[in-house]
């Protein structure tokens, strides 16, 4: 899948998984790689590019077991930003899709 | 790979961002681990799954990318850099080849006016032989002037293409300017 594509549906996946609730890097990682192939270490740049946007914000929560962990936590603009991204990618799957298909006025 | 090895090589290739930027990932990543292994996971199957640690590394820095992120100590080198190379260097070859094409542009435009006046004073022959001096046939006077205005002409089309050719440079260098400061 062409990179540059996927690294926007990522952005996408992972504001979509912290507008639902605030989740840890390994939580937020292998929900994504549960659905999607990726290279998991990729995944934590990615967090580090949205929270240098300012999209999320991190926080330090206490675990049952080991160290604490960091939270990724939406902020508004994330939220502006996940609806933005997310009805482009609606316009752009429902573009792509009507072409595979055929239906298109040639 | 084991954890340390990951860790160990993650870090030796983070090495253009800052310290602080450097220690939180490698926290991260340690995190990452010790959940994994809570979870059942080998240091390997984790290390595996993770990937490649140098290309994670170039992702952190941006240098997968065309835009670079560049530290502000590489900004203002370069910057200083360029200043030094345009102040006493760039800026005097353009005023000197800036010049020579203005000088270039003067002589076309003088040789198509010489011409242009010794054909009007030849055509004007009875009018103009009481202060014009014509050294030749009148004649001769008008084709030579219409020759000088042909090689003029000439002239000021190549100036054109120079001038044209000089322009793109400047852009060229000015934009290089630009992109090494980005």
């Amino acid at each position: 899948m062409n990179s540059q594509l996927k690294k926007g549906a990522l952005d996408l996946c992972v504001l979509s998984l912290l507008f639902r609730s605030d989740k840890y890097g390994y939580e937020l990682v292998s929900n994504i790689s549960e659905k999607i192939e990726i290279s998991e270490g990729t995944m934590y740049p990615l967090l580090k590019r949205i929270h240098d946007d300012g999209y999320v914000s991190t926080y330090l929560k206490e675990s049952n077991q080991g160290p604490p962990r960091k939270y990724y936590s939406l902020t508004e603009d994330g939220k502006i930003k996940k609806t933005v991204l997310e009805k482009e990618w609606y316009k752009f799957t429902n573009g792509v899709e009507s072409i595979i298909r055929g239906d298109i006025n040639e | 790979m084991n954890k340390k090895e990951f860790l160990r090589q993650l870090r030796y290739n983070l090495n253009s961002l800052s310290k602080p930027e450097i220690d939180e990932i490698l926290i991260d990543f340690e995190e990452h681990f010790i959940i994994g292994e809570e979870q059942g996971k080998s240091e390997q199957e984790i290390s595996a799954l993770l990937g490649d640690p140098r290309i994670i590394a170039m992702q952190f820095s941006g240098t997968d990318n065309v835009s670079m992120n560049k530290s502000a100590g590489t900004k203002i080198a370069a910057a200083a850099g360029l200043f030094c190379l345009n102040f006493f260097a760039v800026i005097w070859l353009f005023v000197g080849v800036y010049a020579t094409v203005v000088g270039l542009w003067a002589s076309a435009i003088a040789i198509v006016f010489s011409g242009a006046i010794s054909s009007l004073f030849s055509v004007l022959y009875p009018f103009t032989k009481g202060f014009a001096n014509f050294s030749f046939h009148p004649l001769i006077t008008f084709l030579i002037g219409l020759i000088l205005v042909l090689i003029g002409l000439l002239f000021a089309n190549f100036c054109i293409f120079i001038t044209k050719w000089l322009v793109k440079i400047t852009k060229k260098y000015i934009n290089w300017n630009i992109n090494i400061l980005k």
